[in-house]
C-alpha cells in the first residue's frame, strides 16, 4: 500500500545528525533514514533494535558442521565401510576440515538468503521503492509520517524541518 | 580506534561526496583510454596462449606436459598452490582487516576482492585439468550413485574441493553484498537505458534505508567473522595436500602455518602490483595512496619473514630428525639439479622482502613494483620446487628422474594470468572497482570536519 | 549339428584322430567356401532373421572374432558358431596345449594357453630340459605370431616388387617353378646350397638331408653368434671307444658344480641354453628349498667366478668379477691352466707372457686353488669362439676331472649346431658366382653375416627364403615361401640326445604361410604328405618303440625321455703347445690394439632375429637398463682417460668399416675396452624394430675358420655428443650422491657371515618401534596374499616384466616416451652397483606393487579407486580412477604407472595395440587401460580369481601353488613365491616365518620398513659368496 510522507534532504552527515537528535526531541516520529553510506549512530537515534541475523548463522552453521560430520560418519563408517590404507573407518580427525568448511558455508549463506529476505532485497528490472536518487549518491533524506505526529501540521513539520537545515522537503509516496 | 587526524589523509582532496560517485562511475560511461586497450590487447594473447594448452591437454592428454613416472605433480598443481595464495589477501583485507578495523582498507578492498575471486576461478581451474579424466571430475563430489561408492573423505584432495568452493562462494557472497549498494548508487545515476535496467536488476532493489544498511553492516561484520577462519583454513587445508602424504619434504608438520604466511604474503605483492597498475591506468592517487602501499609493504615484511623461518625450520628438522631421507630431500633442493629454483625462492621470498624495512624502499612506486613483482616469482618457485623437487628424488634411487616442463605447460600458466588479467580489466569498465559507499565514509568525515569549521 | 569340422583346434583334432580333418590335412588348403555360407545362407538372405539365426550370426561372431580380427584371406573351410562348440573349448575358459619354443635352439618346452582360438601366453613346460623356465625373449615370441608386419598372401616372387612387397604367386606355382628350376641347376651339376639356423628337429633334418640328396645340394647350419668353436675343439680333443672324433655340443651341469668359472660366457643370459643353465645354477645357489613341504636351509653355496670385459647379467650375478680386456683375458686363461696343470704334477713351462696385473694374476691362482679344491665338481666353460681357446678349456676340465660329472659329451646336446668353417666357404663360393641355386631357412646373412656379398646373392639363379617377412635377405631373393610361426606348426625337436619336445600348433595359421618343411616335400616332388604326417610316421618307427608313451600322450605332455646313456670318459689328444701359440698369435694384434672391442648379444634382442618385437624393444636391458637402442660401453676410467661422457657419439673404424653409435659408461666394463651389442640396427624388420640402434655385424672379426666376436685395431674418434638414452634407471647406486649416505633398501651379507649370523645384513628393524598401538592381527580366517623375492636366487634375467607385460596387457609406450621416464612395465628390476665404479657389486631388486596393508595411495585417492581388500590386496579400479596421480606421488616404492595418453588405436603408439593383428595378443581377463588411469600390479588378480573359481567348483580348499603369478611362474631361479601368509603350511610362511605370526625369518626384510607400510611383498637378503682371500686382496 502506498503512504504519504514528507521528506527533507540533507547534505551533510553532522547537519543530519544533529537534525534527527532535534526531531527526536520534538518526539516526531521518524519514519525512515536514507543515506549513501552507513551513518554510524544514526541506529540509536531513531532507535532501531539490533539485528538478529548472526543467530540465524549459527544456528544453521550448527546444523551444517553436524549434517557435514554425521554424513562422513556414515557413509564411510555406518554405510560401506571400506578398508582405506589400514585405517579405521572412523576417522575424525580426517573429518574436521570438511566438517570446518561446510559450516562456513551453510552458516554464510542462511545468513545472507535471510538479510534478501528481510529486506526485500530481490533482482528488479523496475525498481519501485527508492525515495530519491540522490539517497543513493550525496544526500541524506529523512522521511516523515505526518500521520504519526498529529500536533504538528505539514506546514508546521516543513518548518521544523527547514530549521534543522533540511535544503529541500518534498511530498512523497512510499510503499510499505 | 586510531585518530585519523594523525594519519595523512586516506581520500585526497575530495570537495564532496557527488564527486567520488562521479570520478569512480566516470570510467563506466566513457570509452576506455589506450592504456586499458594496451593492457587488455595482451591479457587477450596470453589467454589464447592457455586456450590452445588446454586445447592440446584435453585431446590428446597430461602426457603433453612434462610429467613422468615420478614426478606426478608439476606445473599445474604448482599453479593451483599459487594461485589460491594470492586469493589469500583479498578476503583477509577485507575480512580481517575490517574486524580489525583498519579503516585505510576502505578504498583498496573492492580490488583486493575482486582479485580474490578471479585468482581462486585461475587457481580452480588447475585441479580440474590436471585428472587424467577431467570429463569425469563430479566424481569428487558425493553424490548418490549406481555403485552406493561414495567419496574418501580422509584425501586431503577431497578436502582441497570442499575449502577451494566454499572459500570461493563465501569470498564471492561478501563481494557482492559489498557492491549492491554500489550498483544501487550507479543504477540511480547513470542515464543509460539499458544500463539502468541492468543496474536495477543487480542492485537487486537496494535503497540505502537506515534499517537496510544497520542490517547490511551486520552481515558485513558477521560474514568477515566467518571468512577470518576461512582464509586461514583454505591455505592450511592445501598443504595439506603434501602435509599429509609420505614423501621426504612433503611430509612436514609445520606446513599449515608456514602455507597460510606465504599466501599472505605473495597475495599482498600481488595486490601492490596490481594497484599500482590501476593506480597508473586511471590515476586514482587520490583514493589508492601511498599510505595504503606502505601498510601493505609492512604486513609483507612481517609475512616474508614469516616465510623465511619456515624454511630454516624445516632445514633444522630435516637435519634435527636423523630421518637420511629428509635430509637428504633439502639438501637436494638446495644443491641438486633443481638448486637454481630454490635460490630464486629464497631470494625473492626472503631477502627482498627485508627491503621494505628502509622507509626510502617502503614509500617509492617503482620499489615497491619490482619487490612485489619479484615475490611473486619467487612464490611461485616455492610451490615448484616444493611440488617438483621432492617428488623426483624420493625413496628409492631407482625410480629418481629429472622434470623439465613442456610448451604445454608454459602456456597453461602464462594462459591462467591471461585469464586473470582479462577479468579484471574487464571487471574495472564495467563494476565499481572502489567500494563508493565506504569510501564515502571515509570522504564525509572530513566533509563535516570542515563544515563544523564554518560554522 | 551338420557342420561340426573345427579347424581352429588342429592340435585337438589330432588327439582324436578326428577323419574329416586328417583328410582336410591332406590337401594343404582345401577348396574355398565363403565364410558366411553355410551359417547364414537362406535363413538370413531369404527369411527375416530368427532368433536361431540371430543367435548363430552372434556365436559365429564371437567364435570366428579371431580370425575376422586378423582380416586377412585364410580360407576357412566352415566357420564354427560356439552355439555348437567344439567339446574342449569353453568360452572364457583357457585351453593349454603343450609345445615347444622356437624362438632360439635351446628349444624350451613351453605350455601355451589360448584362449577362444588364440595363443595369448607362454608359459613354460615343468616337464622339460629347462624345467618350466623360459627366457624374455621365448615369452615374447608369441607377439612375433601376431606381427602385422608377417607376409599374409602367401607365396610371392620378390624380384618382381610392386611397392616392396612381391607379386603373390599360387603355392602350386610357385613349387613348379622352384621344383623344375633346381632340376635344371642339378642336371648341370651346379651347387645348390640350404642355409639355415641351428636345426634341433631330427625330421627337419632328415627331410633336409634328403632334400640335399635329392639336388646333390649341401646343408650349410649357420648361426650369426656362433659357438662352433666348442663343437671343433672337442672334434681335436676327444676320441670315443671307435676312436672317431666326438664333434658334439656338450650338455652341462651346473647344479653339479662348486665352482664355476666363466671366461665371458653369458650362460645366465644368453650362451646355448641360457633358461636350463640358470635352473641348475640357481640349485647350487638358493640357501633355503622347499623339499616336499618342508624348508630346508643350506650353508652352502656354488661359487661363480667370472673373467669378462663386458658386464655381462651372469658376471653381474657372480661372486667374484675379474674385468679383464679380451687379451687379458687369454692370458688369465693360459695363466689357469698353467697353474692346474703344475697342480696336476704335469711338466709345464710358463711358455706366455706374464704381463698381466698382479691383482689379476691373484685372482686367477686363486681360482685355480678354488678349482682344485672341488676337483671334479667345477666347471670351466669359455664364450669365446675361438677353437684354441676351447682346446685349452677343455684341458682344464680334463684335468679337473670334470668330463662325465659337470659335462657330459655322451647324451650331447644338439642345439647351437652352426658350422663357421662351411660357412666361410659358402660366403667365398657366393663371392665367386659358384652357387647356383640357394635356400635360406631362418638365416638372414645379408643382415647377421659380416659383409656378405649381397650383390653376388642377387645374381644367383635360384635364391629362396623361407623368412615370414621379408627381411634383409628375403628382399632380395627371388621367391620367397613364408613359414609358420612356430605357434602354427607341428614339429619334433631333439635338444639333447634321447630327449625329444613335441611342437603343435595352438592356432590355424593366420596367414596363408606353409611350413618349410612341407615346402621341401614338395620340392622334391612329394605332393601330398603334411609335415605332420612325416613326424608322426617318424615318431612311430624310431621312438614308439623305445619308450613307453602313445603319439597322443606324448604330443599331450609335449615331451619324450629315452633313457640317457651312461656317460664316459673320453680320451683328450689335442695338441695343447699349437692352441696355446695360436692363443699367443691372436693376442699380439690385440695387445698391439689401444682399443679392444668385445661384441656380445644382449639379453632383449640376442641374435636380432626378433627385432620388430616391441616388447623385446622395450625390455630394459637388466644391466643398463636401456631400451630401444644398442650403444659402446666403455669404463668410468676410460671415459675419464679419452674425455669421453654418456650420450657422447663416438665413430668406430674397423680398416674403413665405419659406425657412429653413442657411448654409455658402464661401470664394471674393462678398462680400454668398448662393447657393443649385436643384434641392432635391422632396416627391413619392420615399423618397431627398423633402425633401432647400430648393426655391428660387418664388424664380426673372420679369422681361424671361424667368426669371432672381439676385434682389435679399431680406432675411435668423438664426432657428436648429447645423445638421450631411453633409461629405465638413471641412478644406479643406493648411495645418495650428495650426502653419500647408505640408503638400507637392500640388505646384503656374504656366505661367511651368514654361516656364523643368518641375520646378518639384515638388523636394522628387527626391533622396529613404533608410536601406534599395534593393530590386532587380522583375520586368520581369510587370505593374506604375499609375496616373497629371494635376491639370492635373482639373476635379474627379466623374464618376469615380459611375462607380466603378456599377462596383464601392459601397453609398449616407445623410445620417447620412455626417454621422458613414462615406461609402463608393472614388474620392474632395479639394478643397483655398489663398491668401486671399476669392478662394482650388482644386485637385483624385482619391484612390483608392495600391495602394503598401511597403503600410502589408497588414503590420499579423493574417489576411492584404489582400495584394500580382505585379503591384503591394494586394488585399482580403472573405471573410478579420475587420474590425479596422487596415489604414485604418494607410494614410497613408486610402481603406479599412469597412462599419460591412449596407448590403444592411435596412430602416435603404431605397436601391436594399434592394429588388428596385433591386438590378438591380448588377455581377454585383463582391462585394457585407457588414457588417464593409474595402473599398477594387481597381483595377478584374474589368476587369483580363477583358480578360486577352480577350488569353489571342485568343492575343494584353496590349495597352495594353485595360484602363480605371472611372473613367479616364469622365474628361472624360482626366486619368487606368492601364497598365503596366513596358512601356516604354505610355502610363503614357510619362508617368511619362523614362527608363525610370532617372529620372522632372519633373511626376511621389507624395503622401506620404517614407513609402516607393511607391504605385502617381502625380499631375502643377497648372500655372496666370496671367499676369505677375496676380502684380503
Amino acid at each position: 500500500m502506498a503512504k504519504k510522507v514528507k521528506i527533507g534532504f540533507y547534505n551533510d552527515e553532522g547537519v543530519l545528525l544533529s537534525a534527527l537528535k532535534v526531531l527526536r526531541h520534538k518526539d516526531i516520529k521518524i519514519h525512515n533514514v536514507f543515506t549513501p553510506y552507513p551513518v554510524h549512530g544514526l541506529d540509536d537515534i531513531i532507535g532501531l533494535k539490533k539485528s538478529r541475523l548472526p543467530i540465524v548463522a549459527f544456528i544453521v552453521g550448527a546444523l551444517g558442521a553436524f549434517g557435514a560430520m554425521g554424513f562422513q560418519i556414515w557413509s564411510l563408517a555406518l554405510d560401506w565401510t571400506i578398508n582405506i590404507g589400514g585405517k579405521p573407518g572412523l576417522a575424525i580427525p580426517s573429518f574436521v576440515p570438511i566438517t570446518f568448511e561446510i559450516m562456513v558455508l551453510s552458516g554464510s549463506l542462511s545468513m545472507v538468503a535471510v538479510f534478501f529476505l528481510r529486506n526485500r532485497l530481490f533482482p528488479k528490472l523496475k525498481v519501485d521503492n527508492i525515495i530519491d536518487p540522490r539517497a543513493t549518491n550525496d544526500h541524506y533524506v529523512v522521511s516523515i509520517d505526518p500521520e504519526c505526529c498529529s500536533d504538528f501540521n505539514s506546514n508546521e513539520l516543513e518548518n521544523i524541518l527547514k530549521e534543522t537545515g533540511a535544503i529541500e522537503i518534498q511530498d512523497k509516496e512510499v510503499i510499505e | 580506534m586510531h585518530d585519523e587526524s594523525k594519519r595523512e589523509p586516506l581520500v585526497h582532496s575530495v570537495s564532496s561526496l557527488g564527486q567520488i560517485t562521479e570520478e569512480v562511475s566516470k570510467p563506466l560511461n566513457e570509452r576506455p583510454n589506450k592504456v586499458w586497450y594496451i593492457y587488455f590487447g595482451i591479457s587477450l594473447a596470453l589467454l589464447l596462449f592457455g586456450a590452445i594448452s588446454l586445447y592440446f591437454t584435453l585431446f590428446e592428454g597430461i602426457g603433453t606436459w612434462g610429467n613422468n613416472k615420478s614426478v606426478g605433480w608439476a606445473f599445474a598443481i604448482t599453479n593451483f598452490v599459487f594461485w589460491v595464495g594470492i586469493g589469500h589477501a583479498g578476503t583477509f583485507i577485507s575480512a580481517i582487516l575490517l574486524l580489525f578495523r583498519q579503516k585505510w582498507r576502505n578504498s583498496i578492498n573492492r580490488s583486493a576482492e575482486t582479485m580474490t575471486i578471479f585468482a581462486v576461478i585461475c587457481a580452480a581451474i588447475f585441479p580440474v585439468i590436471h585428472l587424467g579424466r577431467p570429463w569425469l571430475a563430479a566424481w569428487f563430489l558425493p553424490y548418490p550413485n549406481s555403485r552406493n561408492l561414495w567419496v574418501n573423505f580422509n584425501s586431503p584432495l577431497l578436502w582441497d574441493v570442499f575449502a577451494i568452493s566454499t572459500y570461493f562462494t563465501v569470498s564471492l557472497v561478501f563481494w557482492y553484498i559489498g557492491m549492491v549498494p554500489d550498483f544501487a548508487t550507479l543504477r540511480d545515476q547513470t542515464k543509460n537505458k539499458i544500463k539502468k535496467k541492468i543496474y536495477s536488476l543487480i542492485s537487486i532493489n537496494w535503497n540505502g534505508s537506515a534499517q537496510s544498511w544497520s542490517r547490511h553492516e551486520i552481515v558485513s561484520l558477521v560474514l568477515a567473522g566467518l571468512a577470518a577462519p576461512l582464509v586461514l583454513s583454505v591455505h592450511s587445508i592445501v598443504s595439506t595436500d603434501f602435509a599429509t602424504s609420505v614423501i621426504p619434504g612433503w611430509h612436514t608438520t609445520i606446513f599449515p602455518p608456514y602455507f597460510v604466511a606465504g599466501a599472505i604474503f605473495s597475495g599482498f605483492a600481488m595486490v601492490l602490483t596490481l594497484m599500482i597498475i590501476i593506480r597508473k591506468v586511471f590515476n586514482f592517487d587520490k583514493y589508492i595512496t601511498l599510505y595504503h602501499f606502505e601498510q601493505m609493504t609492512k604486513v609483507i615484511i612481517l609475512t616474508g619473514s614469516l616465510v623465511g623461518l619456515a624454511y630454516s625450520t624445516e632445514f633444522f628438522v630435516a637435519w634435527y630428525s636423523g630421518n637420511g631421507f629428509e635430509l637428504f630431500a633439502f639438501v637436494n633442493r638446495a644443491t641438486g639439479p633443481f638448486w637454481w629454483a630454490y635460490w630464486i625462492m629464497v631470494t625473492c621470498n626472503v631477502v627482498s622482502p627485508q627491503l621494505f624495512w628502509f622507509k626510502k624502499i617502503r614509500t617509492s612506486i617503482p620499489a615497491i613494483l619490482i619487490l612485489s613483482i619479484l615475490i611473486n616469482v619467487g612464490m611461485w618457485f616455492e610451490r615448484f620446487v616444493i611440488v617438483v623437487t621432492s617428488l623426483h628424488r624420493d625413496f628409492l634411487p631407482s625410480s629418481w628422474t629429472d622434470f623439465s616442463a613442456t610448451w604445454v605447460d608454459a602456456g597453461l600458466f602464462i594462459g591462467s594470468f591471461g585469464l586473470f588479467f582479462t577479468l579484471f580489466l574487464l571487471f574495472i569498465r564495467v563494476g565499481p572497482y572502489v567500494s563508493i559507499a565506504e569510501v564515502k565514509d571515509l570522504a564525509a568525515k572530513k566533509l563535516m570536519r570542515r563544515s563544523e569549521d564554518h560554522g | 549339428m551338420e557342420n561340426d569340422k573345427k579347424l581352429y583346434w588342429q592340435g585337438l583334432e589330432e588327439l582324436n584322430e578326428d577323419p574329416a580333418f586328417l583328410k582336410s590335412l591332406e590337401q594343404e588348403f582345401p577348396e574355398e567356401l565363403p565364410i558366411m555360407d553355410k551359417i547364414l545362407d537362406e535363413e538370413v538372405i531369404n527369411k527375416p532373421s530368427s532368433r536361431r539365426s540371430f543367435l548363430k550370426k552372434l556365436g559365429f561372431g564371437i567364435g570366428s572374432a579371431t580370425l575376422l580380427a586378423a582380416c586377412n584371406k585364410t580360407p576357412i573351410k566352415q566357420a564354427v558358431p560356439y552355439l555348437s562348440k567344439p567339446e574342449e573349448i569353453t568360452p572364457g575358459i583357457a585351453n593349454w596345449y603343450a609345445s615347444t619354443c622356437m624362438a632360439c635352439s635351446s628349444s624350451c618346452g613351453v605350455l601355451v594357453k589360448t584362449r577362444e582360438g588364440r595363443p595369448i601366453k607362454i608359459e613354460g613346460n615343468p616337464d622339460s630340459n629347462s624345467e618350466g623356465a623360459v627366457c624374455a625373449i621365448g615369452q615374447a615370441s608369441l607377439l612375433s605370431l601376431y606381427d602385422n608386419h608377417r607376409i599374409k598372401e602367401g607365396a610371392k616372387i620378390v624380384s618382381e616388387l610392386k611397392n616392396g612387397t612381391g607379386k603373390p604367386i599360387e603355392w602350386n606355382k610357385v613349387d613348379n617353378i622352384i621344383t623344375s628350376e633346381l632340376q635344371k641347376i642339378k642336371d648341370k651339376n651346379g651347387k645348390i646350397r640350404l642355409v639355415s639356423t641351428t636345426k634341433v628337429s631330427p625330421t627337419t633334418k632328415k627331410i633336409i638331408s634328403d632334400f640335399c640328396k635329392k639336388y646333390n645340394a649341401e646343408h650349410v647350419t649357420y648361426e650369426p653368434i656362433s659357438h662352433s668353436a666348442i663343437i671343433a675343439a672337442n672334434k681335436e680333443s676327444f676320441r670315443d671307444a671307435k676312436n672317431t672324433p666326438i664333434a658334439v655340443l656338450p650338455k652341462y651341469h651346473f647344479n653339479e658344480a662348486n665352482i664355476i668359472v666363466s671366461f665371458s660366457a653369458d650362460f645366465l643370459g644368453t650362451w646355448l641354453s641360457p633358461m636350463e643353465y640358470t635352473r641348475q645354477y640357481v640349485k647350487n645357489r638358493k640357501l633355503e628349498h622347499i623339499v616336499n613341504d618342508k624348508l630346508v636351509k643350506k650353508l652352502v653355496m656354488a661359487r661363480h667366478i667370472q673373467f669378462e670385459s663386458t658386464l655381462s647379467l651372469t658376471g653381474s650375478n657372480a661372486d667374484v668379477r675379474i674385468p679383464v680386456k679380451p687379451s687379458e683375458e687369454r692370458l688369465a686363461l693360459l695363466l689357469l691352466h698353467y697353474t692346474i696343470a703344475k697342480k696336476a704334477g704335469k711338466s709345464v713351462s710358463q711358455d706366455f707372457p706374464t704381463t698381466l696385473q698382479k691383482s689379476i694374476q691373484l685372482k686367477v691362482i686363486n681360482t685355480a686353488k678354488d678349482l682344485w679344491i672341488n676337483k671334479g665338481h667345477t666347471l670351466v666353460i669359455s664364450g669365446s669362439n675361438d677353437v684354441s681357446t676351447q682346446i685349452i678349456i677343455n684341458d682344464i676340465n680334463v684335468m679337473l676331472d670334470n668330463y662325465g660329472k659337470t659335462i657330459d659329451l655322451d647324451n650331447y646336446s644338439n642345439q647351437m649346431q652352426s658350422n663357421d668353417e662351411e660357412m666361410i666357404k659358402l660366403v667365398d663360393d657366393i663371392k665367386k658366382g659358384q652357387v647356383e641355386g640357394i635356400i635360406f631357412y631362418d638365416a638372414n646373412p645379408v643382415y647377421d653375416y659380416p659383409n656378405f656379398p649381397s650383390d653376388q646373392l642377387k645374381k644367383v639363379s635360384l635364391s629362396v627364403s623361407f623368412a615370414s617377412s621379408f627381411d634383409e635377405t628375403a628382399s632380395i631373393v627371388k621367391y620367397i615361401c613364408p613359414d609358420h610361426h612356430y605357434l602354427e606348426s607341428w614339429d619334433l625337436l631333439e635338444p639333447f640326445r634321447g630327449y625329444y619336445s613335441l611342437m603343435q600348433p595352438t592356432i590355424h595359421p593366420i596367414f596363408k604361410t606353409r611350413s618349410a618343411q612341407e615346402s621341401l616335400l614338395r620340392w622334391m616332388g612329394d605332393s601330398k604328405t603334411s609335415y605332420y604326417d612325416y613326424i608322426k610316421n617318424y615318431f612311430k618307427e624310431n621312438l614308439a618303440s623305445k619308450q613307453k608313451k602313445s603319439w597322443e600322450q606324448a604330443v599331450h605332455d609335449g615331451v619324450v625321455k629315452l633313457n640317457s646313456l651312461p656317460v664316459s670318459k673320453p680320451a683328450f689328444i689335442a695338441d695343447i703347445n699349437k692352441a696355446k701359440t695360436s692363443i699367443l698369435n691372436d693376442c699380439k694384434n690385440f695387445i698391439k690394439s689401444p682399443i679392444e672391442v668385445v661384441l656380445y648379444s644382449s639379453i632383449g634382442m640376442n641374435d636380432g632375429r626378433h627385432a620388430n618385437n616391441p616388447w623385446l624393444l622395450e625390455l630394459p636391458d637388466p644391466i643398463s637398463k636401456v631400451t630401444w637402442d644398442n650403444y659402446a660401453s666403455i669404463s668410468p676410467k676410460y671415459a675419464e682417460k679419452g674425455n669421453l661422457k654418456q650420450g657422447d657419439i663416438i665413430e668406430l673404424n674397423l680398416n674403413n668399416k665405419i659406425i657412429r653409435i653413442p657411448v654409455l659408461v658402464q661401470p664394471g666394463q674393462a678398462y680400454e675396452t668398448i662393447s657393443i651389442a649385436l643384434g641392432y640396427g635391422r632396416t627391413k624388420a619392420g615399423n618397431a624394430g627398423n633402425n633401432v640402434g647400430q648393426n655391428l655385424y660387418p664388424f664380426v672379426r673372420v679369422s681361424n675358420e671361424t667368426l669371432n666376436y672381439d676385434i682389435s685395431g679399431v680406432s675411435i674418434r668423438k664426432v657428436d655428443d648429447g645423445y638421450q638414452f631411453a633409461q629405465t634407471q638413471t641412478y644406479h647406486s643406493l648411495r645418495d650422491p650428495i650426502l653419500k649416505r647408505p640408503r638400507g633398501i637392500i640388505k646384503e651379507t656374504t656366505l661367511s657371515e651368514y654361516r656364523t649370523d643368518p641375520a646378518s645384513g639384515n638388523k636394522d628393524f628387527l626391533n622396529l618401534v613404533t608410536l601406534w598401538s599395534e593393530r590386532p592381527e587380522k583375520n586368520i580366517s581369510v587370505h593374506a596374499w604375499g609375496m616373497i623375492i629371494d635376491l639370492n636366487a635373482c639373476t635379474g634375467c627379466a623374464a618376469c616384466v615380459i611375462s607380466c607385460q603378456a599377462e596383464n596387457n601392459v601397453a609398449v609406450v616407445g623410445k620417447d616416451e620412455v626417454r621422458k621416464r613414462r615406461e609402463m612395465h608393472w614388474i620392474r628390476i632395479d639394478r643397483y652397483y655398489s663398491d668401486s665404479p671399476d669392478n662394482p657389486e650388482v644386485v637385483y631388486q624385482p619391484m612390483t606393487c608392495h600391495h602394503c596393508d598401511n597403503a600410502p595411495c589408497e588414503t590420499v585417492c579423493p574417489v576411492l579407486a584404489t582400495t584394500h581388500t580382505i585379503d591384503g590386496l591394494n586394488h585399482q579400479a580403472y573405471n573410478r580412477c579420475v587420474g590425479t596421480r596422487y596415489c604414485a606421488n604418494n607410494c614410497p616404492y613408486k610402481v603406479r604407472r599412469f597412462n599419460w595418453f591412449e596407448y590403444t588405436n592411435n596412430p602416435k603408439f603404431n605397436y601391436n595395440m594399434n592394429n588388428p593383428v596385433g591386438k590378438l595378443v591380448l588377455n581377454p581377463d585383463v582391462v585394457v587401460r585407457n588414457r588417464g588411469v593409474m595402473e599398477k600390479c594387481s597381483m595377478c588378480i584374474q589368476r587369483i580369481q580363477e583358480a578360486r573359481l577352480k577350488a569353489k567348483n571342485a568343492g575343494v580348499k584353496l590349495a597352495d601353488g594353485d595360484i602363480k603369478m605371472a611372473c613367479e611362474q616364469s622365474c628361472p631361479g624360482n626366486a619368487i613365491v606368492f601364497g598365503d601368509l596366513n596358512d601356516p603350511d604354505s610355502r610363503i610362511s614357510k619362508l617368511y616365518y619362523k614362527k608363525f605370526k610370532q617372529n620372522r625369518q632372519p633373511r626376511v626384510f621389507h624395503v622401506l620398513e620404517e614407513l609402516k607400510t607393511l607391504p605385502s611383498l617381502g625380499y631375502l637378503t643377497k648372500v655372496r659368496n666370496k671367499s676369505i682371500i677375496e676380502k684380503e686382496g
